[in-house]
């Protein structure tokens, strides 16, 4: 019966084929991806402008220490007395450029992986998997962790942490892609009309093995906020007086009573990562609409 | 004559797609008598499976309609769920076209027949289901009934499989079986064996029988009646042998005309339309500059211009000692050899999974052979760049099954035919010259060159695919089933084409196919493939009729539509005569 209800696009397409305006046509029609798209455009604006609006400094003290939240201070003042909301505002320029890279580089470094390993299957599949596997069997928090002590603490350390944690998801999904993918008579014509290895992989592979691993990278940004504010929250990450938002956190840690201090930047991560987290299910829904209408 | 079994009464089915609105069926007329056996006949689009889905009260919740569909006296579109779920399966049974996906993979085969005799007879008991279920698959005649009882679906065969799928149709004896294309993937002699068991079912058990099928060779071997579909009518209905032998309807003339038999001496098929100014190949090749004659320069044509020499290919690793047994089953091509002359169409006819494609793979070069020699032009042909013949990516090109995976969904058709010549190494200006040449050679419309492979049939994307082969100048095309998932009349022209082709380019085909009706259409030796290993090579003609292998005998005897081909014979024979007498 689904028979009926596909146009032939859809039915020729490989299933992670990304077509762009096939995923824009879908995500406008979804609330749920517009709200998501409007939070992460309100961030990014506010990254890119706080500079020219900021209420107060956020490095220096704005008035009394610990005030709660009032007419002045909306999220209240910490305990050197700087104003929480300001230094809420410019930790976005921290948290959300940070994660994109981290993903950019993670998406990079685990595609090229990815790719080899699956169009050349044999031995080059088997070193790069295992080492693939090993890296994906530690908890990737505690791995970073480790990464840094070793590094040596600092905002770019952690990044850098990250990415050396968080590639195997990449790996291991567009290395599925590549094997279904190759599969394909297309990539034999290619080989029958002599087409290199580096051509096959670039021009008839890699184009048709993006839906899972944009997905996956899109909900895996909200994840690597919370990353990297987990990694200044236990000290690993940015260094004080820098307005992170973990390390905020951290500074109202047992801080029953005044608890606006880690209020506000709580409040931030959740916003960001959920809207992260929404986006990925739009484009979920968009690039297979078979599994995403349940 | 009594009220029909199942009758539908003027039938439109539309749905609504981004506000246009798309009739999938309009006004569809027709009956099933008891124990009556009638065929449906159309291409892909036509309508056939709606009509079906529609008999079951299944239509899709988007779907709107008007008519009714009577069965047993009381309206079919009209009736409750839940009154539909005790006509379903008891008095309607349903056979699928792929019983690869409509068994459920992880439960045995005997519970799931089981079941479906459960669903209407509660509380029966477990001695008395277990001899139901025995008793089913013996009518169905699946062998060793009592073993395969407790066996998976991926333990059997398609064909294994497809019996299962009837048995569970069949096992609370409806009145009515609704067939959707049930042999399409098949091959030929299991597809041979099932239609005698539906045949001889519907005999015994007194059902009748709705068959949907692309294939009218099959429906004229078991069907009365027949109504032919075209883009959601009917368009012509009668008696079959009336309907074959004499249609009246100049589709159904067409549509009869396209198929290729087993005739020795067939004629050139009829083919789809083409377009308004019908104009020839020729003249279409005139068209474009003057071409030098590519043919095998420098190669007599007495020598052979392609020759495998003992050739077998195995998979994985051989077991020590194992080596030269060509009998262990990692072997998908066993000790084949044959030579193809320049100018000749090589044919190789095999059932699925028989090595034909393996071997395909070697001979283009992208799979080394284990043992003996593939050679072009006397050079020996290796897996990679660089251990093939000079040239042989340029002389060598390939056409594939599946028009849809076969092209790059992300690229404009230029490109697409295009893309050998820029892996070669060509100036922008001698690739557009011969991607117009090729264009115009496949038929590709010269205007589709910006167009994305989705805006196009499977037949029109064959002919971007024969496009892409025809850009190098090739002198040597493998042709790798090229129309066996076209509709019939799609098939007929490429194949005229293809004819075409071969002849104003003085090309070679290597031709892997199925279906032995094409191999004669276009082939002049053909090589029979079992098991990895060519069975019978020879003519094309002392093949079809003089065969010596039981293997090709076989086939030949199973391929559909005997009684098909006979009466098409004696009505084109009436023709003429009718003609001459005109005369």
């Amino acid at each position: 019966m689904t028979m009926l209800d596909l146009k032939t696009d859809e039915l020729d397409q490989p299933p992670s084929a990304v077509a762009p305006n096939r995923i824009w046509a879908s995500l406008r029609s979804s609330p749920l991806a517009l709200t998501a798209i409007a939070i992460i455009a309100v961030w990014t604006f506010i990254g890119l402008t706080i500079d020219l609006w900021a209420p107060y400094d956020p490095l220096a003290p704005a008035g009394d220490r610990l005030q709660p939240p009032n007419a002045q201070h909306w999220f209240g003042t910490d305990t050197l007395g700087r104003d929480i909301f300001t230094r809420t505002m410019y930790g976005v320029r921290y948290s959300l450029p940070l994660a994109l890279i981290v993903m950019f580089f993670t998406v990079l470094i685990g595609s090229v992986i990815g790719m080899l390993a699956g169009y050349y299957g044999g031995w080059i599949d088997y070193i790069l998997m295992r080492l693939t596997d090993i890296t994906a069997a530690f908890p990737p928090l505690i791995l970073a962790m480790c990464v840094v002590a070793v590094l040596g603490p600092g905002i770019v350390n952690s990044a850098i942490a990250l990415v050396a944690v968080w590639w195997p998801i990449t790996a291991r999904l567009l290395r599925a892609e590549v094997l279904s993918v190759k599969e394909r008579d297309h990539v034999m014509a290619a080989r029958v009309n002599s087409a290199s290895d580096r051509r096959i992989m670039l021009r008839h592979i890699q184009p048709l093995c993006w839906a899972p691993v944009l997905v996956n990278a899109t909900v895996d940004i909200g994840i690597v906020i919370i990353a990297i504010a987990g990694l200044s929250f236990i000290g690993l990450g940015s260094t004080p007086p820098t307005p992170e938002w973990g390390q905020m956190i951290y500074e109202g840690a047992g801080r029953y009573f005044n608890w606006w201090i880690a209020t506000g930047p709580g409040l931030a991560i959740v916003t960001l990562a959920l809207a992260f987290n929404f986006l990925g299910d739009a484009f979920q829904k968009a690039l297979d609409p078979r599994r995403g209408e349940g | 004559m009594t009220d029909p079994l199942l009758s539908i009464r003027n039938l439109t089915v539309g749905f609504n797609r981004n506000d246009r609105d798309i009739r999938a069926i309009d006004d569809v007329s027709l009956d099933i008598g008891s124990g009556q056996c009638v065929g449906i006949i159309g291409e892909s689009g036509s309508g056939k499976s709606v009509t079906a889905l529609a008999s079951l009260g299944l239509l899709p919740k988007q779907a709107w309609f008007r008519g009714d569909i009577l069965f047993d006296g009381s309206s079919i579109l009209g009736a409750s769920e839940s009154q539909m779920r005790s006509i379903r399966g008891r008095q309607i049974g349903f056979v699928f076209q792929d019983p690869m996906t409509t068994l459920h993979p992880l439960h045995r085969v005997g519970d799931q027949i089981a079941e479906a005799i459960r669903v209407h007879n509660r509380g029966i008991s477990k001695a008395a289901m277990r001899e139901r279920v025995i008793s089913l698959l013996e009518d169905v005649a699946v062998p060793e009934p009592h073993r395969r009882i407790r066996a998976f679906p991926h333990e059997l065969s398609g064909g294994l499989r497809q019996r299962i799928c009837i048995a569970i149709a069949i096992a609370n004896r409806p009145k009515l079986l609704i067939a959707d294309e049930p042999t399409t993937a098949l091959d030929v002699t299991v597809q041979r064996h099932l239609m005698e068991t539906l045949e001889d079912l519907i005999g015994r058990y007194d059902m009748s029988l709705m068959l949907i099928s692309h294939d009218i060779a099959i429906v004229h071997d078991i069907a009365t009646d027949v109504h032919i579909f075209l883009k959601g009518n009917v368009v012509e209905s009668g008696p079959v042998d009336r309907v074959i032998s004499a249609p009246e309807m100049p589709y159904t003339q067409r549509l009869i005309a396209a198929v290729p038999s087993l005739d020795p001496d067939q004629k050139r098929l009829e083919g789809k339309a083409q377009s308004a100014t019908s104009d020839t190949i020729e003249s279409r090749a005139a068209s474009v500059e003057p071409l030098k004659r590519r043919s095998q320069e420098g190669w007599p044509a007495s020598a052979p211009l392609l020759s495998l020499h003992r050739v077998s290919k195995h998979y994985g690793n051989l077991p020590r000692g194992q080596e030269d047994n060509l009998d262990h089953p990692s072997f998908a091509v066993r000790d084949v050899s044959f030579d193809v002359h320049p100018g000749e169409c090589h044919a190789i006819v095999g059932e699925s999974g028989c090595g034909k494609s393996t071997l395909l793979k070697c001979i283009a070069g992208v799979l080394p052979v284990s043992d003996g020699a593939i050679r072009y032009k006397g050079d020996i042909v290796g897996a990679d760049r660089r251990s093939l013949p000079p040239h042989f990516r340029e002389q060598v090109q390939m056409v594939f099954q599946d028009p849809y995976s076969s092209l790059h969904p992300r690229m404009r058709v230029f490109d697409l035919i295009a893309e050998p010549l820029r892996n070669l190494g060509y100036g922008q200006e001698e690739i557009n010259s011969r991607v117009l040449e090729a264009m115009n050679y496949a038929h590709v419309d010269p205007e589709a060159r910006d167009k994305w492979p989705f805006q196009f049939s499977g037949g029109q994307r064959q002919r971007i695919g024969i496009a892409r082969a025809l850009v190098t100048r090739p002198e040597f095309l493998i042709l790798d089933e090229p129309v066996s998932a076209l509709d019939v009349s799609v098939q007929a022209s490429i194949l005229n084409q293809l004819n075409d082709i071969r002849r104003l380019l003085d090309l070679t085909y290597v031709f892997i196919s199925h279906d032995l009706g094409v191999v004669n259409y276009v082939a002049e030796r053909v090589s029979v493939m079992k098991d990895g290993r060519i069975v019978e090579t020879g003519d094309r003609r002392d093949i079809l009729t003089n065969p010596q292998h039981p293997f090709t005998q076989q086939l030949l005897e199973a391929a559909p539509g005997k009684s098909f081909y006979e009466h098409l014979r004696a009505g084109r024979g009436q023709g003429s005569q009718e003609q001459s007498m005109a005369d």
